[in-house]
């Protein structure tokens, strides 16, 4: 399913390993076990860094590199943004979702992300505006995490993070496994913004 | 935050794209596009053969091409139109009726079902509001302008279309003809990607070599269940291997680094039900690696070979210790699809003045265990829990008790008398009852208590979700490592001895080697178990390969002959270096992906339940002659004798 639509020679599989080394250590150069998490890598360490196996050519790394092309594979190239402004609008929101929020983000960078989205998307639907992109779909794995432990009365806090995130996880296909985050509609505490 | 802030339970990066992939690509599941599935160019499947397409694939987009589609007849509306089938799927096929066309007509009319036939003609759109969405090729029909009848076929035993039930050992009988069911060619087709799948992965992505082991052998130790090949050497006989074992090691010795093999096993499981006496695993053998290295290659080999449509695969797996899962699960398969974990009440009855109970506690491995069955009461009726409680006793010996919670939070059980009030609430509490939850309870030996406890937990959780509770997740996929098993067991017929857990070449842990000595039976081993959905689908250890090591575990605590297994021992003290290896049960795991109950819907000519072929008739007799050459002579066991007479 995946390489039928897109007739190239490709197979996919990720191969990762931690950041340790400050990341490339050469894929598929034969060094034993089978190259993915390093020992001795705890829960806390550097995000691992994802490559894209292909059978001709040399490797893709990194999860925004990864993700627009397989979004350019699957011919659905409007989740990048369609205009010039649209698009840079995305790619910001890529970087800002790699750099900004990360598995070893400590509460006080996560309530800082909570505070810039929620106020980002005081007047917007989307991230990247009216349309949806990709810049929502890693934004909602990447945060899945966070939203699923967060109190009534935070999630009532970052009102409109809890909007789009309810939103991005009723889109079609995007939650698969993960849990169903529930958002109580009626305000229990705040009467005032 | 909230209190259950966990940073640590977020997404990888890698597990991340593979949801986003998902996203990308999903489309609706459709079983007839499997043959596209992963693969690199669609295959050409019309390559080579009589045809231009298959029955599967025509669309609106060939309306006006001239096709010739080879297929079998599925269906015959007399002399009108007939549905013609292959591997692939359906196509509809119009039957000329005018008198140019007699020939045809005729010759297909008069084709029973079944017939196999070639047909050429021109594709065209089906008349408005006759499409049929539920068939791919639905929008289309072919126009037949030439038939061939390539062969007929005779009144059939059964009808191939999937709904009619026949009964397995008919189904057995005509293989050949169960074969054309969609089911089986699902089943077969997808076993063979998987296999595909597990090579590009092994053999490109990580340099494995894949080498063919020989299936003439001889006995090895505790290898009471091989079949014997006659030889011609009096009294000398081959034996078909269980598994590769020896030969990986030997492989790995020999400087291979890597191996692996798609291998044939063998076992004469005598009359046991539903086995297979030959089937197949992913046979897997690695040099300087340790457990963790072999866990992470299968979690990949396993992520990159599982069908999209039923994954995707998160790793890694979570791992539990073998003590774990015999506590919380009664098993060394925990099913960890649902609760209903075994729960220690010891403290809980302690204290209670029940006579038998205190004296068990009193015993070293003495103690008190319960599950507790939630909505038991309304889903399970009275017999159902009789039928539980006999099953324990018949099969482990154990007694077991039950405790039902009333509406009111009251307790029913024959314990409440020695129960006082505080005694009772602190059972509910421990064992966090609900009102109509049933809790059995056990006393005894702990591994007894718990392989009992185990065991009723699985059969409630198949009433639970007979009676109509939504229990275990179908689409489910839970992964588990088990570990840190026992190295030796005491034997069954004779607790006083000891025979392996796994297989006599498993090495101890690095942590326990000082024990091997001293005490055995507290030697933990380096083998690691995979299960999957409670069901077992892989095993394998991390080898001693120091020689002398392997020859005190054979000698001094197996008591085994070492003498039969020299050769490898002597490999051993040439240079071996560290290793360790897995092996995939490959039919259980293809059953597991595709939901069959059975194995034997997954290998395309299986033995019935007894072990018969029933198709073939195998075992078959033969001739004292041809015993000759092996010095042979059958001993007829004193009933076979008269029957022969008469």
């Amino acid at each position: 399913r995946l390489l039928a639509g897109g007739g190239g020679g490709w197979s996919f599989s990720t191969r990762c390993f931690s950041g340790k080394d400050g990341g490339r250590r050469a894929a598929g150069a034969g060094r034993g076990g089978a190259g993915l998490t390093r020992e001795g890598a705890g829960p806390a360490e550097r995000e691992q860094i994802p490559i894209l196996q292909t059978n001709s050519g040399p490797g893709l790394t990194g999860l925004i590199t990864i993700a627009s092309h397989l979004v350019k594979q699957a011919k659905k190239e409007q989740l990048l943004g369609s205009s010039a402004e649209e698009k840079a609008v995305v790619h910001q929101w890529l970087e800002y979702r790699v750099t900004q929020v990360g598995r070893q983000s400590s509460r006080e960078d996560t309530r800082t992300v909570l505070k810039d989205l929620n106020a980002h998307l005081e007047d917007k639907v989307y991230l990247a505006g009216n349309s949806f992109t990709l810049a929502d779909i890693l934004m909602y794995y990447g945060l899945h995490h966070v939203m699923v432990d967060l109190t009534v009365q935070e999630k009532e806090i970052y009102l409109n993070v809890s909007r789009w995130f309810n939103h991005i996880q009723h889109y079609p296909g995007v939650r698969q496994h993960l849990t169903n985050v529930i958002f109580i509609k009626n305000r229990l505490y705040t009467s005032a913004h | 935050m909230a209190p259950g802030w966990a940073a640590g339970r977020s997404l990888t990066f890698p597990n991340m794209l593979r949801l986003v992939r998902r996203v990308l690509f999903q489309r609706g599941t459709e079983r007839a596009r499997l043959s596209s599935g992963w693969v690199h160019r669609a295959p050409d499947v019309n390559s080579f053969a009589s045809r231009t397409n298959t029955c599967g694939e025509l669309r609106a987009a060939h309306v006006g091409q001239e096709v010739t589609l080879c297929g079998w007849i599925q269906y015959q509306r007399q002399g009108l139109f007939l549905v013609l089938r292959d591997f692939q799927g359906l196509t509809q096929i119009i039957i000329p009726q005018d008198e140019a066309h007699s020939h045809v007509r005729k010759l297909l009319s008069n084709a029973p079902v079944e017939s196999v036939v070639r047909v050429t003609g021109i594709v065209s759109s089906r008349p408005p509001g006759q499409e049929n969405p539920k068939m791919p090729t639905g929008d289309i029909e072919v126009k037949a302008e030439t038939a061939e009848v390539l062969n007929f076929c005779k009144k059939l035993p059964f009808e191939i279309k999937d709904f009619i039930k026949k009964s397995e050992a008919l189904r057995m009988q005509y293989r050949y003809l169960d074969l054309r069911s969609s089911q089986l060619q699902y089943n077969l087709r997808l076993r063979s990607q998987v296999v595909m799948r597990m090579r590009e992965y092994l053999c490109n992505h990580h340099g494995f070599v894949d080498v063919e082991t020989p299936t003439l052998f001889k006995r090895t130790p505790g290898g009471a269940k091989e079949f014997l090949v006659p030889s011609r050497e009096a009294g000398k006989f081959y034996s078909l291997p269980q598994s590769p074992q020896q030969f990986k090691q030997l492989l790995m010795i020999g400087g291979l680094d890597r191996y692996f093999q798609v291998a044939r096993c063998y076992r004469d499981e005598g009359s046991r039900p539903d086995r297979q006496p030959e089937f197949t695993q992913i046979d897997i053998e690695m040099s300087f690696v340790d457990q963790a290295g072999i866990q992470r290659l299968i979690e990949g080999l396993l992520q990159y070979s599982w069908p999209e449509e039923r994954g995707p695969i998160m790793t890694p797996f979570p791992t539990m210790t073998y003590d774990e899962a015999l506590a919380d699960y009664g098993t060394d398969k925990p099913d960890t699809r649902f609760g209903m974990k075994i729960v220690d009440i010891s403290d809980t009855l302690r204290r209670l003045d029940i006579g038998f109970v205190q004296n068990v506690l009193t015993y070293p491995h003495g103690t008190a265990k319960a599950i507790c069955i939630p909505q038991g009461a309304r889903y399970l009726k009275h017999k159902d829990l009789e039928s539980l409680k006999e099953a324990a006793k018949s099969r482990f010996n154990q007694e077991i008790m039950d405790v039902i919670c009333r509406p009111d939070g009251s307790l029913k059980s024959l314990l409440t008398k020695f129960l006082g009030e505080e005694q009772q609430s602190e059972l509910i509490r421990v064992l966090n009852m609900q009102v109509d939850d049933v809790v059995l309870l056990a006393v005894g030996d702990h591994k007894r208590v718990c392989s009992a406890l185990g065991s009723l937990r699985l059969e409630s959780a198949d009433l639970l979700e007979a009676a109509g509770m939504v229990l275990r997740d179908p689409a489910a996929l839970h992964f588990l490592w088990v570990v840190d098993f026992p190295l030796f067991l005491p034997k069954e017929e004779n607790p006083s001895e000891l025979e392996s857990a796994h297989h006599p070449f498993t090495a101890p842990h690095p942590l326990d080697t000082d024990l091997l000595y001293s005490d055995p039976t507290k030697v933990r081993s380096q083998h690691y178990d995979l299960v999957l959905n409670g069901s077992e689908i892989g095993g394998g250890s991390i080898r001693i390969h120091n020689a002398e090591q392997q020859r005190f575990v054979l000698e001094k605590v197996l008591k085994e002959d070492s003498e039969v297994l020299s050769h490898l021992l002597e490999a051993l003290e040439f240079g071996a270096p560290p290793h360790g290896g897995i092996a995939l049960g490959l039919d259980r795991l293809i059953s597991l992906i595709v939901g069959s109950p059975s194995i034997r819907d997954v290998i395309a000519f299986p033995k019935s339940f007894k072990g018969r072929d029933l198709m073939g008739n195998a075992p078959d007799y033969v001739t004292p002659e041809e015993l000759e050459p092996y010095h042979i002579h059958v001993s007829w066991p004193a009933a076979e004798t008269e029957a022969k007479k008469n």
